[in-house]
C-alpha cells in the first residue's frame, strides 16, 4: 500500500514539477503592446467556405477602443469588429467574390502587462461557394491592413481538399496564443493567398479535429456543455462564474467517464472480473483523477509553452501509450488468471464450496487474494489507463484558459473534472461491487464455470480492448 | 555530432532554452512606451561603395595594354521590378597603381559619377519607353561620370567629362537590345585608353559556404555559385602598359600592384567650417580577393578597409595573421591535413610583397613583385596587400583556372582575370601549394565551383551583360545577344565532379544564390573569376580527380568509406617556380 | 519492485513525451514564413533573408548571427514592429554565446538595442568594449555617440561622431553629425549633412528617415512648405514611416486645416500610440476644444509609460512629461530630476526646467532651461519654456528676447503653446 502511495506521490509531484515551469503569466504582448493581430482560419467545404476568424488587440489598442466597447457592449463590439473583418476579407471562387454571412462568435478581455488587459475577438464567416469541381479561390485579408501585428491564414478541407497549398493547415501561432519565437523566421504577415481546391479529400486530407466525439445525444449534449465551459472561461471571471465553472467541469467530467470509450469499462470489467473491494474502486478513482489532472496539465502546459504543436500528435502517442499499457494489464491479468488456475484448481472448487454454505459478504474476507501487491498494481495501472489520454475538451478547457490568461482557473477546472471522471468510475465501481454483492451468485454448474471464467474473460477483454485502443490511436498517427 | 544522445540532450537545451527565452521575453521593454529619442539609421547598407573585386590582367587581345576592372555593389537582384542601382554621387570611385613598390599609389583613377534625372515629381520609373541608345529621351534617369588621372602624386587631370554609364538592365521590353546600350557606353580616349562604367554580370564565382568551415559549417555541399544571377556595378579601364609602369618602361619595370578604394569627403563638425572638407576618407578597399575572408582578422577589417595599403606592414595581427592563417588551422582540426609549418612567408610573399626571391621568401621564383622592377629602389620598398601583375607575361590562349599554381603564369596571383578560380586557388595556397609546388590532393575540389556562370566576352570591357530575372530563376543575360562569347552558355555541375575528366568546354556553375558570411553591408564581399574553357591540361585533369578527393574528404564526420582522394594521376602540377 | 518499475516507467513516459513535444516543436519553428514581398530594392531585407538562411545552414556562424541581430534592429526602428527587438536580442546573445569574446559586432548590435530601449549608459559601456576589440569601427562610434548624446555628454558625443565621420563618411555618420550640429544651432549645416545623407540612402526606409529630418529641419525654422515637400516626398519613399504622419499632421495644424491635423494624428496613433505623438496630439484636441479626447491620450500615454516601465524599462522623462500634461507639476518635477540624476540631457534640463515653473519654483526652473539651451540650440520650444520661466521672474527683456526667438524660429511650433507665447508678449508690451 505505501508504494501505491509512493507512486501516486510521485505522480503528483511530477505534476507539480511540471507546474513550477514558468507558465505563461502575464507577460508583455509577444508581438508589441500595440500591435492587432490576426488569425483566420478558411474551412473549405463542397457548397461553403467557412471562416474562423482571430483578432487579438494588444493592451494599447485594447485601451483605445475601450470607449467604444463601453458604449456598444461587447456583444455590439464584437459584432462591429466582425462586420469590418468581413468588409475588408474576401475571398473569390473563380473570380467571384463570396459574399458572408456573419456571426460574432466572442468577445473577451484578457489580462495583459501593467494590469492592462488584451482583447480577443472571434467572428464567423460562412458563405455558400461551389467548390465541387476544381476551383481557385484568391483569398485577401485587409483589415486594418495598417496596423502592425501578426498576421496568418489557414486552410482546411473537408470533402474538398486545396493542392500544393501555400498556406498551412495548422495555425502557426495556436490561433494566436502563442506566437513563435525562431529567431530566423521574420513575424508572419500574411494578407493574401491563392489556393487551387479539387473536390475529395485529398492525400493531405487532415483528419477531423479532436472535439469530443460526434453523434449520439449524449454527447452532443456534452460537446455544447464543453462549449459553453469554454465560453464561460473566456469571458470574465467573477467567483460565482468561476463556482458555476468548477462545478460544471464536475459535471462534464462524471459525463466523460459516463461516456463508453478510453479505459473505462475496462476498468469496470477489471473490477467485476477481480471481485473488486470498495476500496480498489476508490484507488481506482484517485489514480484516474490524479494521472488524468497531470496528464492534461502536463500536456496542457507544455503546449502553451510549446507553440504550434499539433495537440492531435500528442494525444494520439498517449493514446498509443495507453493502449499498451492496457494491453499490458490485460495480459498481466491473463498470465496470473492461468498460472493460478493449475495449481489451485481446487481452490477453485473451494471456491464454490464456500459460496454454497457461506454468506457472501464474508467471501473476500477468506477469499485468498490474488497476489496483494500484484492486484495493486493492476489497479494503479488501471487508473492510470484510464487517465492518462487527456479526454480532449479537458484540455481545451484548460488551454483556453491559459491562453485566456486564467491559467490557475484551468488548472482547478481539470482538477474539477478529473474529480467528476473519478467519482463516475468509482461509483460505478462500487455500484458494480455492492450489485455482486446484493445478489450473490447462486450458479448452477454452468454458470459456477461461467463465473470462474470470468478472470479469464475480463483479462481477455482487457488485453484486446488496450490493443484496440494502442492500434487506433497507431491509426490515427499514420 | 549528431547521435541520438546528443540529440536528445539538444532536445533538454532545447526546452531549458525555450524556459529562458520566455524569460527573457518578458524583460525587454522596447514599445511605443517610452519618450522618443533620435534613432538614426546605424548599420545602414551603403553598398553604391561596397568594394567587391578587382581585376587586373593584359589585354588577351590588345598586346600593350593592360586592363583593370574593380566591382562594387554587391547581390543586385535584376528581378523585375524598375531597379536601378546607381553608383554613388558623394563618393569617388578609384584605381590605384603602385609600381615603385612603396605601398603608395603612383598612379590614380578616378571616377565620379553624376545623375541626370529627368523624372521630376512625377514618375518613378527609370524610363517611359523603350531605350534604344544611351541619350534615348525615354530614359528619364541616367548617370555620367568623369575620370580623372594623376600620376605620381601630381594634380589631377579631367580626362574625359560627361562620359555615359551603362544603365541597370531594367528588362527586355525597357531595354530590347542591351548590348547596344553596353556598347555606346564604352568609351576610347585619347591615349588608346578604353574606359567603361555600368552594370555587369557579377563575375566572381564561387561557393562562399567554403569557408563555413570557420563556423563549424558541413562542406558536403560547396559547389553552387552563390553569386550566379546577381549583377555588380563595374568601372573598368584598359591603358597602355606605359602609363601605368615605372618610369613609362614596362620593359625594364614590368610590375605593378593595383587595387581599388572608395572614398568619401571628410567632413567635420567641429570649427567654424564644420562640413565636407576637400580631403578625403577611404571608405572601402580591395585588392586581393577574399582577404576580408582569409587573410583580416573579423576585428580588424574595419581597420584594413580604413587604412591605405602602405601601413599594412604596421598592422601586426594583420600581418601575423598572413604568417599564421586560420583555415589551414581549421582544415588540419577538422580534416587531419596537415597545416603547413609557420611562420608562412610563402603567404606572406603571395598577399603582401609578390613573389620574388630578392625579398628572402622561400618560393624561389621572381613573378610579380615590384623589387622585381629594375628602377626600383629596394629600400623603400614596403610590404603591402595589393594584386600585383608582372605586364611582360603573355596571355595564354589557354588559360588555367588555378593561375600560377595550375603553371599558367598569366593567372592569380599573378593579376587576377576573369576566369580564375581565386577560392581554389587560395585554398590550395594557403595549405602550401605555392611553397611545395604541389597541389594539395584533398582539397582539389575546393568549392566546386569552377567557372562564372555566364560566359564573359572577348573584347573589352570583357565582362558578361547583366543577368535578367530574379535570381533564383536564373534568367541569365540572354546570351543571344551576346555576339562574342567565347564560351557555350553555363551547364551544370553536380557538387562532387564525378570523373577525372573536366571538359574544356564545360563551365560549370550552378545557379543558386547563397548568402556571404559578410553580406550584411560590409565592404568585404570579395570575389573572383573563372576560366570558362580552354585548359583541359593535366593540371585540369588532376584538379577534376582531387576535386572528387577533396569531396569525400570534406564530408565532415561522415565514415568515409574513402577518406582520402584516389592517387593523384603523377603528372606534374607544374609548379610556380621554374 | 514491479509498482516501482510502472511508476518509473509512467515518469519517463511522461518526460519522453515532453522530450518529444519539445523535438515536435523544435521541427515546428521552421513552419515560421518568410517576410512579405519586399519594396523594390529592400537591401535590409534581402540581408535579413540571407542571414537567415545562411544561419539555417551554418548556424554556428557567429558574425552572421550578430549581423542579423543588427539588421533586426534596422528593421525595428523602421517599422516600429518591437518583435523584432527581442529577435534582434535573441540573435546577438546567440552570437556572444557561440563566440564570447572578441565578439565587437555583437557588442555594438547590444549597444544599439541598449540605445532603443533608453539604457544609454548600458549602451556606453557595450560601445566602449566593442571599441577595445575594434578601434575602427564606424558602428561602435555611432552606438557610442548615441548614449553620449542621450546621456548630455555633448563634448564626447561630438568627438564620437567625429570619430565616425572619419572612419566612414556614410548615412548613419552624417545623420549623426547632422544631430550634433541641429543640437549646437548651427541648423544650415544640419540641413546640409542631411542632405548628404540623403544622398547616400539607398533604402526606402533610409531615404523616409531622411526626408522626414529634413522636413524636421524645415519645421523647425517654420518653413512650412519646404517642411511638408520633405514629408511628402519621404512618404513617397516608404509609406510606412510613421514619423512622416505626425509632421504632415503638424504642418496641417499650422496652417489652419485643423481636421485633417486631426485625423492625421488620430491614424497615427492608432497605428503606433507613442507618447510623444499622444503628447502631440493631446496638445492639438486641446487647441481644437476637445479636452475630453485629448485626456483618452494622455490616458493611452500613462498605460503606453505603464508597460514600459511594467517590462523594466526606466524613462523618467516620459513620466515627468505625462505627469505635466496631467497638470501634477509636483510629481513631474520629481520624475525629471530622477532622470537628470541619471543624464544631464538638453531635453531633461528642458522638462525639469519647465516642471519646476509649473510647480512655482521658477529661481530653480530658469537655471535648467539655461542648461537645456546652452548648446545653442534653436529650439522654439526651449526657447518658450526659457522665456515664460523669465517672464515669471520678470526679467522682461530677455523673456522679451526668447520668446520672440521662440515665435521668430517658428510661429506654429505648438497648437497649444505659441498662441501662450504671443499673449505673454503681449503682456510684456505692457509691462
Amino acid at each position: 500500500m505505501r508504494r501505491v502511495w509512493l507512486g501516486l506521490a510521485t505522480l503528483g509531484v511530477a505534476g507539480i514539477a511540471v507546474l513550477a515551469l514558468p507558465a505563461p503569466h502575464a507577460s508583455a504582448h509577444p508581438l508589441g503592446n500595440f500591435s492587432v493581430n490576426q488569425a483566420l482560419a478558411i474551412d473549405l467545404y463542397p457548397n461553403r467556405v467557412e471562416i474562423a476568424a482571430v483578432v487579438d488587440l494588444a493592451e494599447l489598442p485594447t485601451l483605445q477602443e475601450r470607449a467604444v466597447v463601453a458604449a456598444e457592449g461587447a456583444a455590439g463590439y464584437n459584432a462591429r469588429v466582425c462586420a469590418a473583418l468581413a468588409h475588408d476579407v474576401t475571398v473569390r471562387v473563380d473570380g467571384r467574390p463570396l459574399a458572408w454571412t456573419v456571426r460574432p462568435t466572442g468577445f473577451a478581455y484578457r489580462p495583459g502587462s501593467a494590469g492592462l488587459h488584451t482583447t480577443r475577438v472571434t467572428c464567423a464567416l460562412g458563405a455558400p461557394a461551389d467548390l465541387a469541381a476544381t476551383s481557385t479561390l484568391d483569398v485577401t485579408n485587409s483589415y486594418r491592413a495598417d496596423r502592425i501585428g501578426w498576421r496568418e491564414l489557414t486552410a482546411t478541407g473537408h470533402g474538398v481538399h486545396p493542392v500544393d497549398p501555400s498556406i498551412p493547415a495548422r495555425s502557426p501561432s495556436d490561433e494566436l496564443r502563442s506566437y513563435p519565437t525562431d529567431l530566423l523566421g521574420s513575424p508572419l504577415d500574411q494578407r493574401s493567398a491563392r489556393l487551387r481546391v479539387e473536390p475529395g479529400d485529398g492525400p493531405a486530407a487532415l483528419g477531423p479535429k479532436t472535439h469530443v466525439n460526434r453523434g449520439d445525444p449524449v454527447s452532443r449534449w456534452i460537446a455544447s456543455a464543453d462549449r459553453a465551459l469554454e465560453g464561460l472561461v473566456g469571458d470574465r471571471l467573477t467567483p460565482l462564474i468561476g463556482m458555476l465553472g468548477v462545478v460544471l467541469a464536475l459535471a462534464l467530467g462524471a459525463g466523460h467517464a459516463a461516456l463508453p470509450g478510453h479505459g473505462k469499462t475496462v476498468m469496470a470489467a477489471y473490477l467485476a472480473g477481480r471481485h473488486g473491494r470498495p476500496r480498489d474502486a476508490v484507488i481506482v478513482g484517485a489514480t484516474v483523477t490524479l494521472t488524468h489532472t497531470g496528464g492534461v496539465l502536463v500536456l496542457g502546459l507544455l503546449l502553451t509553452t510549446a507553440a504550434g504543436l499539433a495537440g492531435e500528435v500528442v494525444l494520439s502517442w498517449l493514446g498509443v501509450a495507453s493502449g499498451v499499457l492496457v494491453a499490458a494489464v490485460g495480459t498481466a491479468m491473463l498470465v496470473t488468471t492461468i498460472r493460478r488456475r493449475a495449481p489451485r484448481h481446487h481452490h477453485g472448487h473451494d471456491h464454490d464450496h464456500h459460496h454454497d454454505h457461506d454468506h457472501d459478504h464474508h467471501h473476500h474476507h477468506h477469499h485468498p487474494h490474488p497476489a496483494g501487491s500484484g492486484r495493486r498494481l493492476g489497479l494503479v495501472g488501471m487508473g492510470v489507463a484510464g487517465g492518462l489520454v487527456p479526454s480532449p475538451s479537458a484540455l481545451v478547457v484548460l488551454l483556453g484558459a491559459i491562453g485566456l490568461g486564467h491559467t490557475w482557473f484551468g488548472v482547478l477546472l481539470v482538477a474539477a473534472y478529473g474529480v467528476g471522471m473519478a467519482g463516475t468510475l468509482t461509483l460505478a465501481g462500487l455500484l458494480l461491487i455492492r450489485l455482486r454483492n446484493r445478489f450473490p451468485v447462486r450458479p448452477r454448474r454452468a454458470l459456477a464455470r461461467l463465473t470462474r471464467l470470468v478472470p479469464t474473460g475480463s483479462a481477455v477483454l482487457v488485453l484486446c480492448v488496450g490493443l484496440g485502443l494502442a492500434g487506433r490511436a497507431a491509426l490515427a498517427l499514420g | 555530432m549528431h547521435t541520438p544522445k546528443a540529440r536528445r540532450i539538444g532536445a533538454v537545451g532545447a526546452a531549458l532554452g525555450l524556459a529562458f527565452a520566455g524569460a527573457v521575453a518578458a524583460l525587454g521593454p522596447s514599445d511605443a512606451g517610452a519618450s522618443s529619442h533620435r534613432e538614426a539609421p546605424l548599420i545602414a547598407s551603403d553598398p553604391a561603395v561596397d568594394n567587391t573585386d578587382v581585376y587586373a590582367f593584359v589585354s588577351p587581345e590588345r598586346p600593350g595594354y593592360v586592363t583593370l576592372i574593380a566591382n562594387f555593389i554587391p547581390f543586385e537582384e535584376p528581378n523585375g521590378g524598375p531597379n536601378y542601382y546607381p553608383f554613388a554621387t558623394d563618393a569617388t570611385y578609384n584605381l590605384k597603381v603602385d609600381s615603385d613598390g612603396d605601398a603608395k599609389p603612383d598612379a590614380v583613377f578616378r571616377w565620379t559619377f553624376h545623375n541626370i534625372d529627368k523624372r521630376g515629381g512625377n514618375t518613378f520609373l527609370y524610363n517611359n519607353g523603350p531605350v534604344t541608345s544611351l541619350d534615348d529621351p525615354n530614359l528619364l534617369f541616367r548617370q555620367t561620370y568623369t575620370l580623372e588621372s594623376s600620376f605620381g602624386g601630381r594634380p589631377f587631370h579631367t580626362r574625359i567629362n560627361a562620359a555615359p554609364v551603362a544603365p541597370s538592365r531594367v528588362g527586355p521590353a525597357s531595354m530590347p537590345n542591351y548590348r547596344q546600350l553596353r556598347d555606346q557606353a564604352v568609351t576610347t580616349l585619347p591615349g588608346g585608353w578604353k574606359t567603361f562604367a555600368g552594370q555587369a554580370d557579377d563575375p566572381f564565382f564561387l561557393d562562399l559556404r567554403v569557408f563555413d568551415l570557420l563556423y563549424g559549417g558541413d562542406l558536403s555541399e560547396v559547389g553552387q555559385d552563390t553569386l550566379a544571377g546577381y549583377n555588380v556595378n563595374t568601372i573598368a579601364l584598359q591603358v597602355p602598359f606605359k602609363d601605368v609602369a615605372l618610369n613609362g618602361d614596362a620593359t625594364r619595370n614590368p610590375v605593378i600592384g593595383i587595387w581599388s578604394t572608395t572614398e568619401r569627403p571628410r567632413v567635420r563638425i567641429t570649427g567654424v567650417n564644420a562640413g565636407p572638407g576637400v580631403d578625403r576618407v577611404q571608405v572601402s578597399r580591395l585588392g586581393n580577393p577574399l582577404v576580408n575572408e582569409v587573410v583580416v582578422p573579423a576585428n580588424l577589417k574595419d581597420a584594413f578597409n580604413a587604412l591605405p595599403p602602405d601601413r599594412d606592414a604596421s598592422i601586426a595581427p594583420v600581418v601575423a595573421r598572413v604568417k599564421d592563417p586560420e583555415v589551414p588551422r581549421l582544415i588540419q582540426a577538422i580534416y587531419g591535413l596537415p597545416a603547413p609549418a609557420t611562420p608562412r612567408n610563402d603567404l606572406t610573399e603571395i598577399f603582401l610583397t609578390g613573389i620574388t626571391t630578392k625579398a628572402g621568401g622561400p618560393i624561389k621564383a621572381d613573378l610579380n613583385s615590384q623589387l622585381n622592377n629594375t628602377d626600383v629602389i629596394s629600400s623603400r620598398f614596403r610590404p603591402s596587400e595589393m594584386l600585383r601583375l608582372n605586364l611582360s607575361i603573355k596571355p595564354t590562349a589557354t588559360p588555367n583556372r588555378l593561375g600560377v599554381l595550375g603553371g599558367d603564369l598569366q593567372g592569380f596571383p599573378n593579376g587576377r582575370r576573369l576566369t580564375d578560380d581565386v577560392v581554389d586557388i587560395e585554398l590550395q595556397a594557403l595549405e602550401g601549394a605555392a611553397q611545395t609546388g604541389k597541389l594539395v590532393d584533398a582539397l582539389a575540389k575546393g568549392d566546386a565551383v569552377n567557372a562564372n556562370d555566364n560566359p564573359f566576352g572577348a573584347t573589352f570591357p570583357y565582362l558578361a551583360l547583366p543577368n535578367m530575372g530574379a535570381v533564383n530563376k536564373g534568367a541569365g543575360t540572354g546570351t543571344s545577344a551576346q555576339t562574342n562569347a567565347i564560351a557555350p552558355a553555363a551547364v551544370k555541375a553536380q557538387a562532387p565532379t564525378p570523373s577525372a575528366a573536366v571538359p574544356a568546354s564545360s563551365a560549370p556553375a550552378e545557379r543558386a544564390p547563397n548568402t556571404a558570411p559578410a553580406a550584411l553591408s560590409r565592404p568585404s564581399t570579395t570575389h573572383t573569376v573563372g576560366l570558362t574553357v580552354a585548359g583541359a591540361t593535366g593540371g585540369a585533369a588532376l584538379a577534376a580527380l582531387l576535386l572528387l578527393g577533396g569531396a569525400w574528404f570534406m564530408r565532415r564526420r561522415r565514415p568515409a568509406p574513402a577518406t582520402l582522394a584516389p592517387p593523384a594521376p603523377a603528372s606534374d602540377p607544374d609548379a610556380p617556380e621554374r | 519492485m514491479v509498482r516501482r518499475r510502472i511508476v518509473v516507467g509512467f515518469a519517463a513516459l511522461l518526460l519522453t513525451g515532453a522530450g518529444s513535444l519539445v523535438g515536435l516543436r523544435h521541427g515546428s519553428d521552421h513552419v515560421t514564413v518568410a517576410p512579405a514581398p519586399a519594396t523594390p530594392i529592400d537591401r535590409l531585407g534581402d540581408s535579413i533573408a540571407r542571414a537567415q538562411e545562411r544561419l539555417r545552414d551554418v548556424p554556428g556562424d557567429y558574425d552572421t548571427w550578430a549581423a542579423l541581430g543588427g539588421a533586426y534592429l534596422e528593421r525595428a526602428r523602421v517599422t516600429a514592429d518591437p518583435s523584432y527587438y527581442r529577435k534582434a536580442e535573441g540573435a546577438l546573445h546567440r552570437s556572444l554565446t557561440i563566440h564570447r569574446s572578441g565578439n565587437a559586432t555583437a557588442l555594438i548590435g547590444l549597444g544599439a538595442l541598449a540605445n532603443a530601449r533608453h539604457d544609454f549608459a548600458a549602451a556606453r559601456g557595450l560601445a566602449r568594449r566593442a571599441l577595445r576589440i575594434d578601434s575602427y569601427s564606424a558602428d561602435a562610434y555611432g552606438v557610442l555617440a548615441d548614449a553620449q548624446t542621450q546621456l548630455g555628454n555633448a563634448a564626447a558625443a561630438t568627438s564620437a561622431v567625429q570619430h565616425m565621420l572619419d572612419l566612414r563618411p556614410g548615412l548613419a555618420a552624417y545623420a549623426r553629425a547632422s544631430y550634433d550640429l541641429e543640437q549646437h544651432g548651427r541648423l544650415v549645416q544640419a540641413e546640409s549633412l542631411m542632405h548628404r545623407a540623403l544622398d547616400a540612402a539607398v533604402d526606402p526606409a533610409d531615404i523616409a528617415f531622411c526626408r522626414y529630418q529634413l522636413g524636421e529641419l524645415y519645421w523647425q525654422t517654420g518653413r512650412l512648405n519646404a517642411a511638408s515637400a520633405q514629408y511628402t516626398a519621404g512618404r513617397a519613399a516608404d509609406r510606412s514611416y510613421l514619423p512622416l504622419l505626425a509632421g504632415q499632421a503638424k504642418v496641417a495644424a499650422a496652417v489652419g486645416r485643423t481636421g485633417e491635423a486631426l485625423a492625421g494624428y488620430a491614424d497615427l496613433t492608432a497605428r503606433y500610440p507613442a507618447p510623444t505623438y499622444l503628447f502631440e496630439y493631446a496638445d492639438l484636441l486641446r487647441s481644437a476644444g476637445q479636452p475630453a479626447r485629448a485626456d483618452e491620450q494622455i490616458a493611452l500615454a500613462g498605460a503606453a509609460l505603464q508597460l514600459f516601465a511594467a517590462n523594466g524599462g526606466t524613462d523618467d522623462l516620459g513620466t515627468a512629461q505625462l505627469a505635466l500634461a496631467r497638470n501634477r507639476p509636483g510629481e513631474a518635477v520629481r520624475a525629471a530630476r530622477r532622470e537628470w540624476s541619471r543624464r544631464h540631457f538638453a531635453d531633461v534640463a528642458d522638462v525639469l526646467g519647465w516642471a519646476l515653473h509649473e510647480a512655482g519654483s521658477d529661481a530653480q526652473a530658469l537655471s535648467y532651461a539655461h542648461r537645456a539651451t546652452a548648446l545653442g540650440a534653436r529650439n522654439a520650444g526651449y526657447l518658450f519654456h526659457l522665456g515664460m520661466i523669465e517672464y515669471s521672474l520678470a526679467q522682461n527683456g530677455d523673456a522679451r528676447r526668447d520668446l520672440r526667438t521662440a515665435l521668430a524660429l517658428n510661429p506654429h511650433f505648438s497648437p497649444r503653446y505659441a498662441p501662450m507665447a504671443r499673449a505673454a508678449l503681449a503682456r510684456l508690451a505692457t509691462r
